[in-house]
């Protein structure tokens, strides 16, 4: 072959090349997202938003309403001196108060408030190292499929009237499948 | 059976193990200081120290204090903050009906272990979980002062 | 000029049983025995140290006890009642307790309220003003009697101050005086203090129940226990309007 249709044929080659993995890419990304979005309802769902919030004090109930009664983040974000977290709150739900628990119970730090962030928002503070703890896409997915507080979610015990308090919306294994395919496809953030 | 230990003296009791630690104080051992408001977390009322950080000992097992130093209002006067908070509230004349103020006393001895100068800000975020019916607030903020500045 | 009367004879019945002390008081039934320690438990009757039923009871230890016929509520009731005691008896203010008055709606009712014994309306101190300063008169005029026999001079010389009965050096307490007091009729004719005079009412004062609030040792309804004890609580329904 000459060599100027060897160079015309590598183009072209590269063209095809080229485009056939954009569209690849194109469908990883709608996949991801997608992903995402569920993951984002289960995220921006009260039972996780709650402890998320953008200032100093947690919200608390389906309605989101400031923590009763008022309590402050502290420096650590498991409360302030005379009253921390852990007063109230103890390694597991108790029915007999009403009161949610689980273990290390306490805010997530101020970086990690996703209150009125939209989805592609919270996806990009969710991957972000200096934002969130330093983790690593590995540990990210550790985090939302193992940590025991991030699991209260699924099991958010009963309320002092005795009334059992909404889940959020995916049940737990299905969301892990859902975690570790958006992981897996990329860890795709919508736009 | 559940083995307590309270104000440095261990107590064995024939307990449900998800008995709050409020009514194995007050029914189990017998000591009534520690007053029950509401159960829920909501007044303040109920407050001890468990290895020295304030807990509402309505909202938690006895089966999770085991093997835990637990501290009342009858005991906190053994230590030198627990002693300043109470001769301030005594001094102060704080209280009225006096229900709350176990719960107030032991909330505002933790705060003062951990922040042995707090603001009026720090009072609030600390104290904001006692209520106190007979609105004796105004004198509570005084005596956390006062009690402040006789620890200095 | 304010005067109370009561026959020696119905003082000495009040007395009868009295063990050491003071005690002023009116008639009353010797089946009533019970101590006004609303602490007790186990339902035991503590021994009667004294009639009950009296304002003030002075002991050999130089203590002051008041009687409360009114609810101390975080009001302050306790505190004003004995702080009108305290006035006229010029007591030792750091030596005065007080106890709440048994249930005897005859001898500890409410003046403004008729035959009732009851705390509302803020008419603790009002129906009490008069009749509990008298009280802690009548023990003063008592001790100060006592004290002019044992000295052998009038009483009009003599002086009390904070709980010490005294004329020029000579000094007695009214721990020291109590027993012989108490043997001692009753006076008629009892003078109140003018309120020029005042070092107690109108003063700032330190509440008498504050020690108790601050250590747990204060008990509430719910602190109680007697034997064979019920305990009730309300079923809630599970919402609005459920059965």
């Amino acid at each position: 072959m000459s060599q100027r249709k060897t160079a015309l044929t590598l183009l072209l080659g590269g063209f095809f090349a080229f485009g056939a993995s954009s569209a690849q890419d194109v469908a990883r990304q709608a996949q991801s997202e997608k992903l995402f979005a569920d993951i984002h309802r289960v995220l921006a769902h009260p039972r996780c938003l709650n402890c998320h919030p953008k200032g100093d004090s947690p919200k608390q109930g389906l309605d989101a309403h400031l923590h009763v009664p008022p309590v402050a983040r502290g420096p650590a974000g498991k409360g302030v001196a005379g009253l921390q977290c852990a007063a109230c709150h103890q390694a597991e739900n108790y029915a007999a108060s009403g009161v949610p628990g689980a273990p290390n119970w306490h805010l997530a730090p101020l970086s990690m408030g996703w209150e009125n962030k939209s989805q592609g928002e919270l996806c990009r503070v969710l991957l972000d190292q200096s934002k969130n703890g330093q983790k690593d896409l590995k540990a990210i997915v550790e985090h939302l499929t193992r940590d025991e507080l991030v699991a209260w979610g699924w099991a958010p015990g009963t309320d002092a009237d005795g009334k059992a308090r909404e889940p959020v919306p995916i049940p737990k294994l299905e969301f892990n499948r859902i975690v570790r395919a958006w992981a897996k496809l990329g860890a795709k953030c919508p736009k | 059976m559940i083995s307590l230990n309270v104000n440095g003296k261990t107590y064995t009791l024939d307990v449900p193990p998800d008995m709050p630690v409020l009514w194995a104080i007050r029914d189990g051992i017998g000591l009534t200081g520690t007053k029950y408001g509401c159960g829920i977390a909501q007044c303040g009322a109920c407050t001890v120290h468990i290895d020295g950080n304030a807990v509402r000992s309505c909202s938690m097992p006895v089966s999770a204090a085991a093997g835990k130093c637990v501290t009342t209002i009858e005991n906190i006067g053994a230590t030198r903050v627990g002693k300043a908070t109470q001769s301030a509230w005594e001094r102060l004349d704080v209280m009225q009906c006096g229900y709350c103020q176990s719960g107030q006393i032991m909330s505002a001895a933790a705060l003062l272990s951990g922040n042995p100068k707090p603001t009026d800000a720090d009072i609030d975020a600390a104290m904001s979980g006692n209520i106190c019916r007979c609105a004796t607030y105004v004198r509570i903020r005084a005596a956390i002062h006062e009690a402040a500045k006789a620890l200095a | 000029m304010t005067t109370t009367h009561l026959s020696r004879r119905e003082f000495l019945k009040a007395s009868a049983a009295a063990t050491a002390g003071l005690t002023l008081g009116f008639y009353l039934p010797a089946s009533f025995a019970r101590t006004a320690d609303p602490g007790t438990t186990s339902g035991s009757v503590a021994p009667p140290s004294f009639a009950p039923n009296a304002f003030v009871r002075i002991g050999i230890d130089d203590s002051v006890t008041v009687i409360a016929k009114h609810v101390e509520m975080g009001q302050g009731t306790y505190t004003g009642l004995a702080t009108l005691v305290a006035e006229e008896l010029d007591a030792d203010w750091s030596k005065v307790k007080v106890e709440g008055a048994p249930a005897n709606a005859k001898l500890y009712n409410n003046l403004s309220w008729g035959e009732t014994q009851g705390t509302g309306g803020s008419s603790a101190i009002a129906n009490s003003y008069e009749q509990l300063r008298k009280a802690g008169a009548a023990a003063r005029a008592m001790l100060v009697a006592a004290a002019a026999h044992e000295w052998k001079m009038a009483p009009e010389a003599i002086t009390v101050e904070r709980g010490v009965v005294m004329h020029g050096a000579r000094k007695l307490s009214f721990g020291q005086l109590a027993e012989k007091a108490a043997a001692l009729p009753v006076p008629t004719e009892i003078k109140l203090k003018d309120p020029k005079d005042f070092r107690y009412i109108g003063k700032q004062i330190s509440r008498k129940d504050s020690k108790a609030k601050c250590n747990g040792s204060a008990r509430y309804t719910i602190d109680m226990k007697l034997p064979g004890m019920l305990t009730a609580v309300v079923a809630h329904p599970r919402g609005l309007a459920a059965r």
